[in-house]
């Protein structure tokens, strides 16, 4: 990675929490679950990137939203347990190509189902932990459950279109 | 030692993970009491910052839903307004009649939750507006919650939609006193318990706050009955309601301040001890 990716990296992520902070976060769902794109930004890390540095990278944004919507600590835990398990999820679905290792890892250099299967895995992950934190119960397991499948199934989508939306103009970059 | 640091090193993501998580997980708010959690009084400053420049951007999105309420809202105070005179002017003393025991300051949600299992709100006015914990919040057909943290400029309401909130209600037509609280799954489903078998309560039916707490005034619109079924394991009903309002799109609120507040606290002081 360069510096130029690094500067990139560092904007991706700033976008990604303003748009949780002034977008996502005002949508409810009618009480049905919550959007949450911003798990994209330690997604797209590359491969071979070390994977201390992927959970440190995690508990930070998870921090700054913590203390900008506050909620305490859920996003910064259930980032972080992401983040974590991220590491053994590529190592279990290794990426189609060799280019995801030192490059991000995005729709151009993987396939479509790779990645949704990928991204939607870890945020199933990172949602249900979010709510079973913030309950800390088992009570209300199937609401949970209920809340986990809206919101990753939404997310995922959201991402989807986010990607799409910036792979193009990548393209014509390069 | 050596081995400590292979051990270390062996280990290194499962240490970083379980500090992070223990940091983080201490610092959510089932655990800390509000009383005296610097970290939350920080984050409330904050965020009610962050809220409120939000909340000067979307706000312009609103402002149809908003007036609509408003006008809602006028409308159902100027026909409380006409039924309480009538009844007041000829036989109860002018004096007692009027004698207000709260004072209500409006102010402005900037933050609202209904996805979680314990919901707060964040409104607009806060130890400048000399609003202090443990004041009631209402909107003028429903009970919207109880200020459970106070910034300078922002407070922390505990919503209805909170497990751990807990509001006294009685039926309307009746007088019974029951409790209504959430069990944390669809922000349009609430419980109220309590209600003996032998009330008569029919879907629709609704319940208003007693006054017995200082925090709301009493009889203010709370819920209506969604559906009712006798509780097979008690002597209680078990009833289903929906609240009167909607709570996903509430603008403006009211705080209400109990007039004689530190009278009737010290009073209560004196009987608990």
């Amino acid at each position: 990675m360069s510096l130029y990716d690094y500067l990139k990296y560092i904007l991706i992520c700033l976008v990604l929490i303003l748009s949780q902070i002034f977008v996502f976060d005002l949508i409810h769902l009618d009480g049905y679950g919550k959007i949450m794109p911003y798990p994209l930004a330690i997604l797209l890390l590359p491969h071979r990137f070390k994977n201390a540095f992927v959970i440190i990278i995690a508990f930070a944004i998870g921090f700054i939203l913590d203390f900008s919507l506050n909620t305490g600590g859920l996003h910064a835990a259930s980032l972080t347990l992401l983040a974590y398990l991220r590491g053994y999820l590529l190592n279990i679905l290794k990426p189609t190509t060799e280019s995801t290792d030192n490059s991000f890892i995005s729709l151009k250099n993987t396939n479509l189902g790779w990645f949704l299967i990928y991204t939607f895995i870890l945020l199933l992950v990172q949602q249900f932990s979010y709510y079973l934190f913030e309950s800390f119960t088992f009570n209300n397991l199937t609401f949970i459950i209920k809340k986990t499948m809206v919101g990753s199934i939404s997310s995922t989508f959201i991402i989807l279109l986010i990607l799409l939306l910036f792979k193009n103009s990548a393209k014509n970059r390069n | 030692m050596r081995n400590l640091f292979y051990l270390v090193e062996r280990f290194h993501l499962i240490i970083l993970l379980l500090i992070f998580e223990s940091v983080s997980i201490s610092f959510i708010k089932k655990f800390n009491t509000y009383q005296d959690s610097v970290i939350s009084n920080a984050s409330i400053a904050v965020s009610g910052e962050i809220f409120s420049v939000r909340d000067n951007i979307v706000g312009y999105f609103k402002l149809k839903e908003n007036s609509r309420q408003l006008a809602e809202e006028n409308a159902f105070l100027l026909a409380k307004i006409n039924s309480e005179h009538s009844s007041i002017y000829d036989s109860i003393s002018i004096d007692s009649a009027f004698y207000r025991m709260f004072d209500f300051t409006s102010a402005k949600v900037i933050d609202n939750s209904i996805t979680e299992h314990n919901n707060y709100i964040t409104i607009n006015k806060g130890k400048t507006d000399s609003i202090e914990k443990g004041m009631g919040v209402i909107v003028a057909n429903g009970v919207v919650g109880i200020v459970v943290n106070v910034s300078k400029n922002y407070s922390l309401v505990m919503s209805v939609l909170n497990t751990q909130s807990r509001v006294s209600v009685k039926l309307k037509k009746s007088g019974s006193i029951g409790n209504m609280v959430w069990d944390g799954n669809s922000p349009w489903q609430l419980n109220i318990n309590n209600i003996s078998k032998t009330e008569s309560v029919i879907v629709g039916d609704t319940f208003v706050t007693t006054g017995y707490s200082n925090f709301f005034p009493s009889d203010i619109y709370t819920a209506v009955v969604k559906e009712v079924s006798p509780n097979p394991a008690t002597s209680f009903l078990k009833i289903d309601a929906v609240l009167s309002y909607d709570i996903d799109k509430i603008n403006y609120v009211y705080v209400v301040k109990p007039k004689d507040r530190i009278q009737l606290d010290s009073l209560q002081n004196s009987i608990s001890n």
